[in-house]
Order: structure tokens, then C-alpha cells, then sequence
């Protein structure tokens, strides 16, 4: 009888070594299965952008002029807090060092490189994240817990082109606009910093040195460059919200997932336009 | 599938097997049709399957075996387009609280699917959304938020939103779930005149699938039942057959409302 009985077996221990190299495989075989799923959620966007293109447009349309009005309009007065807050610390101050060493001439290059470059398009982009980003987990995580993208398909709703289109064309339109009303806030305000500072520089010379360092290629960049990273995060927290089952309890953790790896996208799409820039400069 | 009985056949499975999301369970060999003209009746416990049975027919989930038939179309064969616009022709009323869009009210929740497939702004479509209100007895909640309503009326918005559509199937996922004894007798009044065609200003869906937890009040000659249970579908025939059957859940969901 007692050679019948199954007999229960540990699990084999596993040093630590080996347990760490388990961790550290599966911490890659999940950042491969989300680039993976992000990637196929985003090409499944791009699909229904291009072929519902023109379709439902009286119902669409509105809802791109409410994640506007969400991600833009509504952000429109602390970006100018931000942008006068950066004037002040950063660009004010770095005037008055460049003008204090006789190195006026480099207003407009430090301008351009920290500001229209970096800095306007990242603080931007990282507004609209904290303040709509996690809305959005929040808000597709709960639809899709409570049923309700299973009520949008059974109405032949497409939830790709009535909830993601219209996130990633208002996120990138905010996103791009709002950059250009930081980077006008923070030159004013750097301006009445030089002003308020008595450094010798006449506002006909701060914008002509900001005017000289600027290109027709900073534009197209930046406008490219502000329009992905409100893709990026449209359809990173779009993803973490809608594209997997979901329950409500799982909600909160979804968002904080979405949070970083927007962070990190838009970290890597920043240095690869960084790369772009270094290697078009040095033709 | 272009014989003569497409005309009357609406829907059919032929030895499916269902998946059944809520539990371990399948649903296996699953031979049902449903023909114009029908009323149908499936009853179960609760985790029975009927949900799962329910989304299957209606083409918003894939039966794993077998074969299924959306207006007499093979959905094996037929694109990604053809079957939402066939599926587009089945209403489907979900259990509990409905699923409606709690970010809109009562008639924009209706007022969506048709603006989105008629392609025109929400008010051009109000006319329609109040009449169906009105058939539907919820004229006066028009504007009130989901979070405003009961559960059983927002199935009731539920059934609403369906018939906006003009389905020529209806699929209602247990109605009487929750309700109190006048919404039954509502939801049973009103499905009875729907199937009758009894409703004026409305075109009536051709075939009318309820799953139920009680055979009790829905016994009526012209009703078709089937009985889920232990994932196994049987078919029981009309009402006179259901009271003669031997199975015991059969009976039990019976007695239980007698």
C-alpha cells in the first residue's frame, strides 16, 4: 500500500545565482511581450486611423475637440506657470552668466538646444502624461472592466477608432501646441528676469541672438517630435487600459505601468532625435 | 448556404463547443437553429454557461468546435467586415446592469451607435432615440445619468439601446435577474407583444433568444426552451413538453416559481 501512495516532492532548490538569472529572464520576457503588444496595438491604431478614415466623422470629429479642450486648453494655464517658473530659474539666469563672461552670442544656441529642443517638448509631453495619461488608464481600464467595449463591438462600435483615434490625434495636436505656448512663456519670462536682473541686454538683441540660433529644421523637429510623443502616450496608456482584460482592482497598477513606459518611450524617441540632431549637425 | 432556408433560418450552431469564460467548463455539441418567427427560451443555474452561450449566437465570441451560422453565412468564411455588419442585425441586451456607457446619459446612450452608423450629429437622431423611450416606457428618464437608474432599468435602457438598432434578432441576457415582481411582469408583457409584433411605431425583431434562470414566467405555447446544465445543452420543445420533462433542474427551475 504504502509504494502506492504518491510521494510528495520538494521543489528542487535553486541557488541564489540561479534564481537571479530567473528574475532577471523573466523581468526581459515581459518588457519583450509589452514592446511586442505596445508595438502591435499601435500598428492595429495606424490601421483603423487609415481605412475609418473620413468614417463616423460627425461623431469623431467632436470627440478630437474634447481630448483638445482636455489635453490642451484646460493645461493652458499651468503651462504658463511652468513656463515662467523655467524663464525665471533656467533661462534667466543662464542669460545673465553668458552676459556677465561677454557671451551674449550664445543666447540663441543655449535657447535653442535646452529649450525648443529639450526642454519645451519633454515638459510638455510630461504635463500632459500626469494630467491625462492616467486619466485615460483609468478611465478605458474601468470601461473595459464594467463590459462596456464588449457593449461598443455588439453595437458595431469600433473601440480602436472611438476611444484610441481620437486620444492620439488630440494628444498630438495638445501635446505640439502646447510646447509652442511653454517655449513663448519661458522666453518672456526669461526676458523680465534679465530685465528685472539689470543684465545689459536689450530685448531687440535677446530675441534677434534666440531668432539667429533657430532653423527651419528645429520647427519641422519639433512639431514632429511633440506630435509622437503625444502618440507615444496615447497609445501606451490607451494600451494599458483597453487592449487586455482587465478588473477593476488591476486598474490603479495599469496606470502606474503605463506612467513609466510612457516615460520610458518618450525618453528613447528624445535620444534618438538627439542622435538625429548630432549626426545632421556634424554634415 | 443558398438553399430556401435561408429565408426563414436565422441563426445556428451545429455541434459547437463553446468556451465558457466563468468557469473550466465547455459547452459541447450544441445543435440549435433559430428560425424566423421564434422565441426561444434557455434556462440554467447560476455559472451554467448562459452568457457565454448567449455572446456565441450572437457572433461576438468564437464556438472552439463546430460550425456557426449568422443568417445563413458560414463565419469561418466570411471577412472581418461582413461579419460586424452581420452582427450588426442582432440586438444584444446584457445581464445585470446592461453595460451601458456610463459616461453618457439615458439618450445619448442610445443616440451613439446611430449616430456613429448613420454618420450625423446626435441630435439628428433624437426623434428616433424618444420614440423608442417612449415604447420602451423611459421617456421620462431621457436625461437622467446611468448612475440615476436601478439595475433593471438600466437593462430595460439596455433593451433600448437594442431595439434602436431595429435588430432582426434579439439576444436578452437574463432580464429578470434582480427585478422586482413588476419589472418582471413588464419585461415578460412587453417581450410577449414584441415577439406578437404588438408594438405600434416599431419594426419588431424577427426572432426573440431570453436566457433565464426560472422557466416559471415565461411558460407560453408559442415559446421554444432548452435547458443548460453541466455543459450540456439540451433541447426540451415547446412549453408542454418543458412541463413534462424528467430532468430534475428542468422541474426544479420550474417549481421553483410555481
Amino acid at each position: 500500500m504504502d509504494a502506492a501512495r504518491p510521494v510528495m516532492k520538494a521543489p528542487p532548490t535553486r541557488s541564489f545565482v540561479g534564481r537571479y538569472f530567473d528574475y532577471i529572464g523573466h523581468r526581459w520576457l515581459a518588457l519583450l511581450r509589452t514592446i511586442r503588444g505596445v508595438g502591435s496595438f499601435a500598428l492595429i491604431t495606424l490601421g483603423v486611423t487609415v481605412t475609418k478614415f473620413g468614417h463616423s466623422t460627425r461623431v469623431i470629429h467632436p470627440l478630437i475637440g474634447s481630448q483638445i479642450r482636455r489635453a490642451g486648453v484646460r493645461l493652458l494655464p499651468m503651462v504658463f506657470f511652468l513656463g515662467a517658473a523655467l524663464g525665471l530659474v533656467i533661462i534667466g539666469q543662464t542669460v545673465a552668466l553668458l552676459t556677465r563672461v561677454g557671451a551674449q552670442q550664445y543666447i540663441g544656441t543655449v535657447m535653442n538646444t535646452v529649450v525648443f529642443r529639450e526642454l519645451g517638448p519633454l515638459a510638455a509631453a510630461m504635463m500632459v502624461l500626469g494630467r491625462v495619461g492616467t486619466a485615460t488608464v483609468v478611465e478605458l481600464g474601468t470601461k473595459r472592466a464594467q463590459g462596456e467595449i464588449d457593449a461598443l463591438e455588439a453595437l458595431g462600435i469600433d473601440p480602436v477608432h472611438y476611444l484610441v483615434v481620437p486620444r492620439v490625434i488630440g494628444l498630438g495636436l495638445s501635446i505640439f501646441s502646447l510646447t509652442i505656448y511653454l517655449i513663448l512663456v519661458v522666453m518672456l519670462s526669461g526676458m523680465l528676469f534679465a530685465f528685472l536682473t539689470d543684465v545689459p541686454i536689450s530685448p531687440t538683441e535677446y530675441f534677434g541672438q534666440i531668432a539667429n540660433g533657430l532653423t527651419y529644421q528645429d520647427f519641422g523637429f519639433l512639431a514632429v517630435k511633440t506630435i509622437l510623443f503625444g502618440t507615444i502616450i496615447a497609445v501606451v496608456t490607451c494600451y494599458h487600459g483597453l487592449a487586455q482584460p482587465i478588473r477593476l482592482e488591476q486598474v490603479a497598477e495599469a496606470a502606474t505601468r503605463a506612467v513609466s513606459q510612457s516615460v520610458t518611450g518618450c525618453l528613447i524617441l528624445d535620444a534618438f532625435f538627439i542622435l538625429l540632431y548630432v549626426v545632421l549637425s556634424a554634415k | 448556404m443558398t438553399d430556401e432556408s435561408d429565408n426563414t433560418e436565422l441563426l445556428r450552431v451545429d455541434s459547437a463547443v463553446i468556451p465558457c469564460t466563468t468557469g473550466s467548463i465547455q459547452i459541447r455539441d450544441v445543435n440549435w437553429t433559430l428560425n424566423r418567427g421564434e422565441f426561444h427560451v434557455i434556462g440554467g443555474l447560476n455559472w451554467s454557461g448562459k452568457t457565454d452561450l448567449l455572446t456565441t449566437l450572437a457572433g461576438l465570441q468564437r464556438p472552439v468546435g463546430g460550425c456557426q451560422y449568422l443568417f445563413g453565412v458560414d463565419i469561418d468564411s466570411a471577412s472581418r467586415a461582413e461579419l460586424t455588419d452581420l452582427r450588426q442585425r442582432i440586438g444584444f441586451v446584457f445581464e445585470q446592469d446592461g453595460r451601458l456607457f456610463t459616461d453618457l446619459n439615458v439618450a445619448e446612450n442610445l443616440a451613439l451607435p446611430l449616430s456613429y452608423h448613420r454618420d450625423c450629429p446626435p441630435g439628428d437622431v433624437m426623434k428616433d432615440v424618444l420614440r423608442i423611450l417612449r415604447i420602451c416606457g423611459l421617456e421620462t428618464r431621457a436625461t437622467s445619468n446611468i448612475s440615476e437608474l436601478s439595475r433593471s432599468l438600466r437593462r430595460r435602457v439596455g433593451l433600448a439601446r437594442a431595439l434602436a438598432m431595429e435588430p432582426e434578432v434579439l439576444l436578452i441576457d437574463t432580464p429578470l435577474g434582480n427585478s422586482d415582481p413588476v419589472q418582471c411582469r413588464w419585461w415578460v408583457d412587453f417581450l410577449t407583444r414584441l415577439h406578437r409584433n404588438k408594438i405600434a411605431d416599431m419594426t419588431a425583431p424577427s426572432g426573440i433568444v431570453v436566457t433565464v434562470e426560472d422557466f416559471g414566467a415565461w411558460l407560453a405555447p408559442e415559446r421554444q426552451f432548452a435547458l443548460l446544465e453541466n455543459g450540456r445543452f439540451h433541447q426540451l420543445g415547446d412549453s408542454a413538453s418543458l412541463t413534462d420533462s424528467t430532468l430534475p433542474t428542468a422541474r426544479e427551475m420550474l417549481t421553483g416559481n410555481a
